[in-house]
């Protein structure tokens, strides 16, 4: 009997896991409980327990990067079973856990598995283990037509799970990853300008591979739309002046941000679906509201940037100096780097402001955080001639981009929802709800 | 359209072809009392001349109609059973195979050999082997299987005008089979697998009674597996363009033979669709044949042999 160790999916969000380290070394009897291993995401690292007990068989080496899921190592009941011949995964068989195994990301081809052994076995578990152990060569588990496909395709075999039998990648497995795979890289590159131009080259890996690869994904998987509209903004800026008037006392000075987020809840409470997420083929509506809140943070070059959204948790039971002071620091903790994994998931609307940096009046169509089913954008405030009981005054102005997901919610509830939250920002006394 | 019985189809096809040239006849043992009834009463149309009658000996039989076959004549020898032509083994395959070759090119050899076989009518060993995974090793001949009423019509009749000797054992579980054939005389490719059933996950092929059984299970699991059938009729040469058009769409494949399981046409098949169309395989290649143990008479054969079962374990088996 054995039980096989898949790379675990740690957070709503995580979709593969890069073993940093092994913290037992191969063949040893592991304990149920005892710390098993270390795997990093693209934001954080987990020290990770053992599920099982048995005698453990590492299959894939430090420095690798797997799809949740995936097998890792295998717990034997005996010696005996851990040194067997025929001692294989029940479901997969992964790549050769080479150290100089290139990184996710590069077009790696489908290749023999390579005679290389983890590098945490030690010679004497090499003399254990005979070279017919298909575990220690790596061998991957694929049909030929499923290899060709991939590599026609130009996609990784190691970050596939086979769903043939014992684990064997088939043509149905590629085929599914052809169509979740984003397409980061354009099919051909063409021809492209004078090398010596290049002012600085931007690897697309790691925050910047997150964010390309779920922005393609929200794109192609669900069915976003966008809308505009405008709120005069006078009489919450009115207000917030008061309020700015008592920084001291509350501590803090609010920000037109957090009354805008008090709008956004006051519109969610009006119309609930607004607060909602799809997630396997289910639309969730969440009673309680955490706000994503993107955040813009530097990129790895000059010339770049990041983003990062970071989840403001129960933003509906916290009162507006509380929510002004929660949102400040959760936007600070994301620009110092200091967010952990727990931080980015359980997201149930996201707010996306680009007040300040875009041109007055600004509009746009964001793309959907996925799973939230809505995105509400405000942007830069113009002062405009505005009608004001029957007359045209000078107001100052603000343009709201939303996008939805119209799986979820159509038209009806999306335009009752930007009504609900319009009517909060004109008539701010309304943000007290 | 008229239906004939897969036995009179093979008798209208020789009857047809006497008829249409006198140096057409038949030679073998009780050809003339038609024990199995595809050569019953051509005595009376053709008479002792055309419908020889020898004794039980296959030496005779097969040096008359190959004696003949170099002087002209169109025989058809028939061995009643299958496997007594190995009794002449050397000179039935090996012979008359490469005369043609050997001889420097001179004389052809249109020889018709043929004989029945069938397992799982409790016959045991040398009434029910099938002998075509022998005789396709031998290079120069034919062997060719018909499977349906229609087919054997055709292939014989085109086997007889043909100018190569063809071994064409025909299985006894389908002889009472029915099916619609034209009563005029027409020839169909000696060299040719046919399309019995479109399909789009699994490609079976399957010949004589195993045909029936791959198009049977291919109804029961139309809800599940697309199974596209196909009867390789010729075993030598094997017609691999069809074989492997058909992998291209479906990348898994049973093969389904009656034969013994090693060294016969679904091992020469496994190993050409290797050899040649690695890549198209999503999963590994089955095959449904005999075990390699001798074939016991009684009911043990229906243990033994492929049947509808073992055809729809190996197809879910690729398809899982």
């Amino acid at each position: 009997m054995s039980t096989d160790y898949v790379m675990p999916k740690l957070a709503m969000a995580m979709n593969e896991g890069t073993v940093a380290e092994w913290l037992v070394s191969d063949g040893d009897f592991v304990q149920r409980g005892e710390l098993l291993l270390t795997v990093e995401t693209e934001k954080t690292a987990y020290e990770v327990e053992a599920p099982d007990s048995g005698f453990f068989r590492i299959l894939v080496g430090a420095g690798e990067t797997r799809d949740c899921g995936t097998v890792l190592g295998v717990f034997y009941e005996s010696v005996e079973a851990l040194t067997a011949p025929n001692a294989d995964s029940q479901s997969q068989t992964p790549s050769a856990p080479a150290a100089d195994t290139p990184p996710r990301d590069t077009n790696a081809t489908v290749s023999a598995g390579r005679d290389t052994v983890p590098d945490k076995a030690t010679a004497a578990q090499n003399n254990v283990v005979t070279s017919s152990v298909p575990v220690t060569t790596g061998r991957l588990k694929a049909s030929p037509l499923a290899k060709r496909m991939a590599k026609d395709a130009g996609l990784d075999l190691h970050r596939m799970t086979g769903t043939g039998p014992g684990g064997r990648i088939v043509k149905r497995d590629v085929e599914a990853q052809l169509r979740s795979q984003p397409h980061i890289r354009p099919q051909s590159i063409g021809a492209t300008a004078n090398q010596e131009d290049v002012l600085a080259t931007i690897p697309i890996t790691g925050m910047r591979h997150a964010i390309a690869s779920r922005l393609i994904e929200s794109l192609q998987t669900t069915a976003q739309l966008s809308s505009f509209w405008e709120s005069n903004l006078s009489r919450l800026l009115e207000v917030r002046r008061q309020l700015v008037a008592k920084e001291e006392e509350l501590g803090t000075r609010i920000s037109v941000n957090a009354m805008l987020v008090k709008a956004m809840i006051y519109g969610i409470r009006r119309v609930p679906i607004a607060n909602s997420c799809v997630v396997d083929d289910q639309i969730r509506i969440h009673r309680d509201v955490h706000v994503g809140v993107a955040v813009s943070v530097p990129g790895s070059t000059e010339y770049d940037s990041g983003l990062l959204v970071p989840v403001l948790r129960h933003a509906d039971k916290l009162g507006l100096a509380e929510l002004d002071l929660a949102m400040k620091a959760l936007v600070q903790k994301a620009k110092d780097g200091a967010c952990t994994a727990d931080d980015f998931t359980g997201s149930t609307i996201t707010f996306s402001t680009t007040a300040g940096l875009a041109p007055p009046g600004h509009r746009s169509t964001p793309v959907l955080n996925l799973p939230n089913a809505m995105l509400v954008g405000p942007s830069t405030p113009k002062d405009k001639p505005w009608a004001v009981e029957g007359e045209i005054k000078i107001q100052t102005v603000l343009p709201v981009s939303v996008t939805f997901d119209h799986r979820a919610l159509d038209g009806d509830p999306a335009v009752r929802f930007m009504n609900a939250m319009h009517e909060a920002i004109e008539n701010p006394n309304l943000l007290l709800l | 359209m008229r239906e004939l019985a897969y036995v009179n189809a093979i008798r209208e096809a020789i009857q047809q072809e006497m008829r249409r040239d006198e140096t057409v006849f038949v030679v073998g043992q009780d050809v003339r009392g038609g024990v199995y009834p595809h050569t019953l009463d051509l005595i009376e149309e053709f008479g002792e001349e055309r419908i020889v009658d020898t004794p039980i000996s296959e030496s005779a039989m097969h040096g008359t109609a190959f004696g003949s076959a170099l002087q002209g004549y169109r025989p058809i020898v028939d061995f009643m059973f299958a496997s007594t032509a190995m009794t002449v083994f050397t000179e039935t395959a090996i012979m008359t195979g490469q005369q043609y070759f050997l001889h420097g090119s001179k004389r052809p050899v249109p020889l018709v050999m043929t004989g029945a076989w069938g397992i799982g009518k409790r016959t045991a060993n040398d009434h029910a082997m099938p002998i075509h995974g022998y005789y396709s090793r031998a290079p120069g001949l034919r062997v060719v299987i018909p499977s349906t009423p229609y087919d054997a019509k055709g292939i014989f009749t085109a086997a007889i005008r043909d100018n190569n000797p063809v071994m064409i054992p025909w299985c006894t579980g389908i002889m009472m089979l029915k099916g619609d054939v034209p009563e005029e005389s027409y020839e169909l490719p000696l060299d040719k697998a046919s399309v019995k059933r479109a399909g789009s996950d699994v490609t079976v092929l399957a010949n004589s009674e195993q045909l029936q059984f791959a198009l049977k299970v291919a109804d029961k699991l139309s809800d599940e597996i697309s199974m596209e059938v196909i009867d390789p009729i010729s075993f030598s040469p094997i017609d691999m363009e069809t074989i492997l058009s058909s992998l291209e769409k479906t990348n898994r494949i049973v093969i389904v033979d009656e034969d013994w399981e090693s060294g016969g046409f679904a091992a020469t098949v496994s190993a050409r669709i290797v050899e040649q169309a690695f890549d198209l395989l999503d999963a590994p290649i089955q095959r449904v044949c005999f075990p390699n143990m001798p074939i016991p008479g009684g009911y043990m054969e229906d243990y033994l042999r492929p049947n509808p079962e073992k055809i729809e374990s190996a197809v879910r088996y690729v398809c899982a």
